[in-house]
C-alpha cells in the first residue's frame, strides 16, 4: 500500500512542471509578442504617414507643421508610441543627372556637379522623439556635415542651410557631400533608375523615403532590443 | 499562470487585429465608392460610406459578412466603438455629417476604434504602458471618384 | 494488494499526459493566435506599404514614359519588402498600366499586387509551415485642364517678364499629351491667349469642340505657337477686366468638356483655374441693350443651345434686361442714340436700325448684330482717383482680326490696342455711320460729368454684364449682403452705397464703375465654383501686392478660400461656401513669392487628380 504521505504528489509535480516549462513560454510570448505588436504598429504608422506625405504633399507645397497633418500624425502613430517614443522621419531624395546639375548651378556640358550620378537629399525632416540607437535600414546615411560624420542642423558647413521643412537648396543638394544619401541607397533597388540613361524615373522626380523608428518593449532577461524600425519609398 | 498566459496572448491577438481592422477599412474608405468591388457582401447600396466602412471594420474583426455579428466589434456595440471622421487639408475640425462634400477627392479619412475594452485580467499590471483600453487609428486621402459615382459619406 | 494501491499505481505518468494534451490544445494554439498571427499582420501590412508605395511612385509617371511606368512599379515594390523580410519566403510583384479612354472616363491606372508566403512558429505543429499572403492597389491620375487667368493691365508693366517666366515654368509642370491648359490675359477686355483660333471673332459658344484647353499646350522645342509662346507675347497695358478673365477662362473649360467628353458625360477632370493679378478691378464687359430673357451666359449644368438665329442671346446671355423697358435710359436734352457698332457676331446681319423715340430706345426682341452695345465700362483709374472713365468700347474678343497666327501683326497678344479691337471707336462708326449718337461709347473721358464723352446717355449700370455676372452686391451663404463692402483694398470706396447710377447724376461714377466691376469678378467666381455637378471648379489665386496693393478679401473670396474669414482685410468676410470646392490664396509681396505660388499650386493640383 502506498504510504499516504505521498498522497497529491502528482498535482505538486504537476505545478512545478508548469513553472518550469510554462513560465518560459509565458515570458517569450510576453515579450516577443508585444514586440511584434509594436512592429505591427510602427510599420502601419509608416505606411500611412508616408502615404499621407506624399498624397497631400506635405513638406513640398504644404508645411509638415500644417496643424491637420501634425494631429492626424498623433492620431495614428499614439499605438507606435509616437511622438514620445517614436520618431518619423520624411525625406525627399533625387538623382543628381545633368539636368538637375544645371538646376543646381552645375557648369560644363555636361554639367557636372559634385553629387553627380548619385542620390541626394531634397529634404529631411524629424519629428517626434530622438530614438536611441535607431539606424534606419537598411544603414541609410543620414544628412552628415564633413566628410560623412556628424548630423545636419541649420547653416552646418557640410549640408548647407536648411529652412523649417527641413528643405536644402537645389545647389547644396547636387554639390554637398554630406547630403548624399549613400551607396546603400541602391540596395533598395532604385539604382536602376537613371534619368541620364532614359531608364527609370523621369529627370527631376523624386523618391519620397519614409523612416520610422520607436522604443522596444524589452524584457530583462527576455528581450534587449536596441529599437524598432521601418521604410517606406514611395 | 495559465490566465496570465492566455490573457497576454489573448491581449496581443486582439490589439493586432483592432490595427489590421482599422486599415481595412481605411483601405477601403478611400476608394470612395460603395459596394466594394472585393467585397459586395457588406454593403447595401443605399449604405453611406461611413457605414460601410463601418462594416469592413466589423468585417476585420471577425464579424459575419451578413449578420455583423461574432467578432471583436459585433453588432450595435461594437459598432459604437468606430469612429469615422473626414477633413479638409488645412483644417483641424472634422466635418459635420451630412455635407456631401465630406468625401471629395483629397481630403483626409481617419478610421479609428476608441477606448475599445481588452478584457485581460492582469494586462495592466504586468505592462505599465499598456491599458485595458485600446485605441488605434489609420488615415489616408480620399480618392476622387466620378461625381455619379460618388456616395453619401 | 489494496484497491487504492492498484489506483495509484495506474495513476503514475498522468501528469505528463495532461500536460501534454494541454500544450497541445491550449498554449500552442494560443501562441499561434498571439505570436503567429502578429507576425502574418505584419507580414500583410508591409506588403500594403509594398504596392501602395509603388502604386504612387508609378502613379507618379503616369502620363510620362509608360513604357517603364510597370517596371518602375515592380522595383519599388520589391524595395518596400526586402527579401527575407520576417523569414518570408520572395516576394512576387506585378504591375499593369492602364491608360485612360472616353468610356472610363480617362482614368489611367497602375494596378500593382504583390503575394508572399508569410511563415508560422507555432502553428508549424500543426502542419501549417506558412500562410501565403497578399495585396493589391490601384494608382490613378486623371488628366488636369487648368486655364491661367493673368492680369497685363498697365500696372504690370515692370513684373510682365517676370510673369512670363514663372507662368511658363507654371506651364512646363504639366504633361503634355496628358493634361490640357489654357491661358486668358486681361487688360481692358480679356483675351484667349491659347489655345487661339483663328480667324476671329472669339467663338463664345462653350459646345465649339475646336476650342478650350488642349494637350498641345507645350512643344518642347520652343517657337510659335504654344502656350508658352503665347505667354510670352503678352504685352502689359489697359486696365483691370478681371471678371471678363474669369468667364473666359469658364467658358473655355466648357468648351473642353464639351470636346472631350459631349454634352451630359460625367467630367472627371480636374478643372482649375488659376487667376494672377496685381490690383483690383476696374473694368468689365456689358451689354446695354440686350434684349435677352433667356438667362445666364455661363450656365451651371448643361449648356444652352446656341441660337444663332438671335444674335443676342446664344452664348453671351446676359441675365433678363427689363423688356420693352427704356434702357439704357437716355439723357434728357441729349441726343438719342439708336445703334452703334457693326459686329460679326456671329453671323454678320445687315443694319437694322431699330426705332427709337425721344425718350430712349425702344427695345427690338432681338438686336442685330448692328444694334448691339457691346463693350467695355470702367473706370480705368486707380481706386484712389476716380475721375477717368471709359465710354463703351469695342472688346478684343469681337474684333475680327482676333487671333492671328505666326506673323500676323494682329496678334492679339502683341497688341494692347487689340483690347479695344485694333480699332479707334471713330472708325468704328465711320464705318456705320450712327446717326444723333454722338456720345456713347465716346472712348475715354476725363470729365466725371461726361460732358467731354463718356457714357452720358446710359443712365445706371446694368444689373449683370456681358457674361450674366451681377454688378450689384452679392449676399453671402448667410444671406447678408456683403459685396464689396468687405474689400481690403487701400482706398477702395467699401463704405459707398452701390446705387449703379451714372452720368451726371452721380457725381462720383468712377466710383460706381468700380464697385460694379468688383462686384462681377465676385459674382463671377460664385458662379464658376457653383458648377458642381459638371466640372467641379477649382480656383486658385495669385495677389501680387508690390504694384500698389491688391485685394486680399476679393482674391480669398474668389478662392473660396475659408482663411477669408480669419486673416485678410476685416475679417469680416462670410462668403467662404463649404459646398463649393475650396481654393486658395496666395499673397506674394515678391516675385519669388510669385513663383513659390505657382510651384504650390502646381502641386496642390497634381496632387488632386490621385
Amino acid at each position: 500500500m502506498r504510504d499516504p504521505k505521498r498522497r497529491g504528489n502528482t498535482l505538486i509535480e504537476f505545478c512545478l512542471v508548469m513553472v518550469f516549462l510554462m513560465l518560459p513560454m509565458l515570458l517569450f510570448t510576453y515579450g516577443v509578442g508585444f514586440n511584434l505588436l509594436s512592429q505591427l504598429e510602427v510599420v502601419q504608422l509608416c505606411r500611412d504617414a508616408g502615404h499621407l506625405y506624399v498624397t497631400l504633399n506635405y513638406g513640398q507645397t504644404v508645411s509638415l507643421s500644417d496643424p491637420l497633418f501634425t494631429s492626424v500624425l498623433t492620431q495614428i502613430g499614439a499605438s507606435a508610441g509616437y511622438p514620445a517614443n517614436a520618431e518619423v522621419i520624411f525625406s525627399k531624395i533625387v538623382y543628381v543627372d545633368s539636368a538637375t546639375c544645371a538646376l543646381g548651378g552645375g557648369t560644363g556640358s555636361p554639367p557636372s556637379c559634385a553629387n553627380s550620378g548619385q542620390w541626394v537629399y531634397e529634404q529631411y525632416y524629424s519629428t517626434g522623439t530622438k530614438i536611441t540607437g535607431f539606424t534606419p535600414a537598411p544603414n541609410l546615411a543620414t544628412p552628415s556635415g564633413g566628410t560623412g560624420t556628424g548630423t545636419c542642423g541649420l547653416l552646418a558647413p557640410g549640408c548647407g542651410a536648411v529652412d523649417s521643412q527641413g528643405t536644402f537648396n537645389t545647389s547644396d543638394s547636387v554639390s554637398k557631400p554630406g547630403l548624399a544619401v549613400g551607396a546603400n541607397f541602391s540596395q533598395l533597388g532604385i539604382s536602376s533608375y537613371n534619368p541620364d540613361t532614359a531608364t527609370g524615373l523621369p529627370s527631376g522626380q523624386a523618391v519620397f523615403l519614409v523612416q520610422v523608428g520607436a522604443t522596444p518593449f524589452n524584457v530583462t532577461g527576455v528581450v534587449s532590443l536596441v529599437a524598432l524600425n521601418d521604410y517606406a519609398v514611395f | 499562470m495559465m490566465f496570465v498566459y492566455l490573457d497576454i496572448a489573448w491581449g496581443i491577438f486582439c490589439k493586432a487585429t483592432l490595427e489590421q481592422a482599422v486599415r481595412v477599412g481605411a483601405r477601403y474608405g478611400i476608394t470612395n465608392v460603395i459596394p466594394d468591388p472585393n467585397r459586395p457582401d457588406l454593403c447595401a447600396s443605399s449604405a453611406t460610406l461611413t457605414n460601410c466602412i463601418t462594416q469592413h471594420v466589423q468585417w476585420a474583426a471577425g464579424a459575419a459578412s451578413g449578420t455583423l455579428l461574432g467578432g471583436l466589434l459585433g453588432g450595435t456595440t461594437g459598432a459604437s466603438y468606430i469612429n469615422v471622421a473626414y477633413y479638409v487639408p488645412g483644417t483641424t475640425t472634422p466635418i459635420t455629417l451630412p455635407n456631401t462634400t465630406a468625401n471629395n477627392g483629397g481630403n483626409v479619412l481617419v478610421v479609428s476604434i476608441v477606448n475599445y475594452p481588452i478584457s485581460t485580467l492582469v494586462g495592466p499590471y504586468i505592462a505599465p504602458n499598456s491599458s485595458s483600453l485600446a485605441t488605434v487609428a489609420s488615415a489616408d486621402t480620399m480618392t476622387q471618384v466620378v461625381s455619379t459615382l460618388q456616395p453619401a459619406p | 494488494m489494496s484497491a487504492i494501491c492498484r489506483s495509484r499505481r495506474n495513476q503514475r505518468g498522468a501528469m505528463m499526459i495532461l500536460f501534454t494534451l494541454m500544450l497541445m490544445t491550449v498554449v500552442i494554439p494560443l501562441a499561434g493566435l498571439a505570436i503567429d498571427l502578429t507576425i502574418m499582420y505584419i507580414v500583410q501590412a508591409k506588403l500594403w506599404e509594398a504596392v501602395d508605395g509603388a502604386g504612387l511612385e508609378a502613379g507618379r509617371l503616369i502620363g510620362t514614359t509608360s513604357g517603364s511606368i510597370q517596371s518602375l512599379a515592380v522595383q519599388a515594390c520589391q524595395a518596400n519588402f526586402p527579401s527575407g523580410y520576417w523569414a518570408s519566403g520572395p516576394v512576387t510583384c506585378t504591375a499593369v498600366y492602364n491608360p485612360g479612354n472616353v468610356s472610363n472616363g480617362y482614368k489611367y491606372t497602375v494596378d500593382v499586387s504583390a503575394s508572399v508566403t508569410a511563415p508560422t512558429l507555432f502553428m508549424k505543429v500543426f502542419q501549417v509551415p506558412g500562410v501565403i499572403v497578399s495585396s493589391s492597389a490601384e494608382a490613378s491620375r486623371r488628366p488636369t485642364r487648368v486655364v491661367m487667368v493673368l492680369d497685363r493691365s498697365g500696372s504690370m508693366a515692370a513684373l510682365v517678364s517676370t510673369l512670363q517666366t514663372q507662368a511658363s515654368a507654371f506651364v512646363k509642370m504639366f504633361t503634355p499629351n496628358f493634361d490640357e491648359l489654357g491661358f486668358v490675359a486681361f487688360g481692358n477686355t480679356g483675351i484667349v491667349g491659347y489655345p487661339v483660333k483663328n480667324p476671329g471673332p472669339y467663338n463664345f459658344n462653350p459646345t465649339d469642340t475646336t476650342g478650350g484647353p488642349d494637350t498641345s499646350f507645350y512643344s518642347q522645342q520652343g517657337g510659335c505657337c504654344d502656350e508658352v509662346y503665347a505667354i510670352n507675347q503678352m504685352v502689359s497695358g489697359g486696365a483691370t477686366n478681371m471678371s471678363e478673365g474669369l468667364s473666359l477662362a469658364y467658358i473655355e473649360l466648357q468648351k473642353a468638356h464639351y470636346r472631350d467628353f459631349g454634352l451630359t458625360n460625367v467630367d472627371i477632370t480636374n478643372n482649375v483655374i488659376v487667376l494672377f493679378t496685381d490690383g483690383v478691378p476696374n473694368m468689365f464687359s456689358a451689354y446695354l441693350n440686350s434684349p435677352d430673357q433667356q438667362g445666364n451666359a455661363m450656365t451651371v449644368a448643361g449648356y444652352p443651345v446656341p441660337n444663332v438665329t438671335s444674335p443676342g442671346n446664344s452664348l453671351l446671355k446676359t441675365r433678363p434686361m427689363p423688356y420693352n423697358t427704356p434702357y439704357p435710359a437716355q439723357q434728357a436734352g441729349s441726343s438719342e442714340c439708336k445703334y452703334n457698332y457693326n459686329y460679326l457676331y456671329p453671323n454678320p446681319v445687315s443694319n437694322n436700325q431699330s426705332a427709337g423715340n425721344a425718350n430712349g430706345i425702344t427695345l427690338a426682341t432681338a438686336q442685330a448684330a448692328a444694334n448691339q452695345m457691346i463693350g467695355i465700362i470702367g473706370s480705368g483709374c486707380a481706386p484712389s482717383s476716380f475721375t477717368c472713365n471709359f465710354g463703351l468700347v469695342q472688346m478684343a474678343s469681337l474684333d475680327t482680326s482676333y487671333g492671328g497666327g505666326s506673323g500676323s501683326n494682329a496678334w492679339s497678344m502683341h497688341w494692347i490696342g487689340n483690347d479695344e479691337g485694333g480699332q479707334t471707336l471713330t472708325a468704328i462708326r465711320n464705318t456705320n455711320p450712327v446717326t444723333n449718337c454722338n456720345n456713347l461709347g465716346n472712348g475715354h473721358a476725363t470729365n466725371p460729368d461726361f460732358s467731354n464723352g463718356g457714357i452720358p446717355d446710359v443712365a445706371s449700370i446694368p444689373p449683370w454684364d456681358l457674361y450674366g455676372n451681377l454688378t450689384t452686391d452679392m449676399v453671402d451663404v448667410t444671406g447678408a449682403k456683403q459685396g464689396h463692402t468687405v474689400s481690403s483694398a487701400t482706398s477702395f470706396p467699401k463704405t459707398t452705397a452701390y446705387s449703379g447710377t451714372i452720368g451726371t447724376n452721380d457725381g462720383n461714377n468712377g466710383v460706381q464703375l468700380n464697385i460694379a466691376a468688383w462686384n462681377t469678378v465676385d459674382n463671377a467666381a460664385n458662379r464658376i465654383r457653383s458648377d458642381m455637378t459638371t466640372m467641379k471648379v477649382i480656383i486658385y489665386t495669385i495677389g501680387y501686392s508690390g504694384n500698389g496693393g491688391t485685394d486680399d478679401v476679393l482674391l480669398a473670396r474668389v478662392a473660396n478660400d475659408p482663411k477669408q474669414l480669419t486673416t485678410y482685410g476685416s475679417k469680416n468676410s462670410t462668403a467662404f461656401n463649404s459646398s463649393q470646392r475650396q481654393g486658395q490664396y496666395f499673397p506674394a509681396s515678391t516675385s519669388n513669392a510669385i513663383a513659390d505660388a505657382f510651384a504650390k499650386i502646381a502641386g496642390m493640383v497634381l496632387n488632386l487628380t490621385r
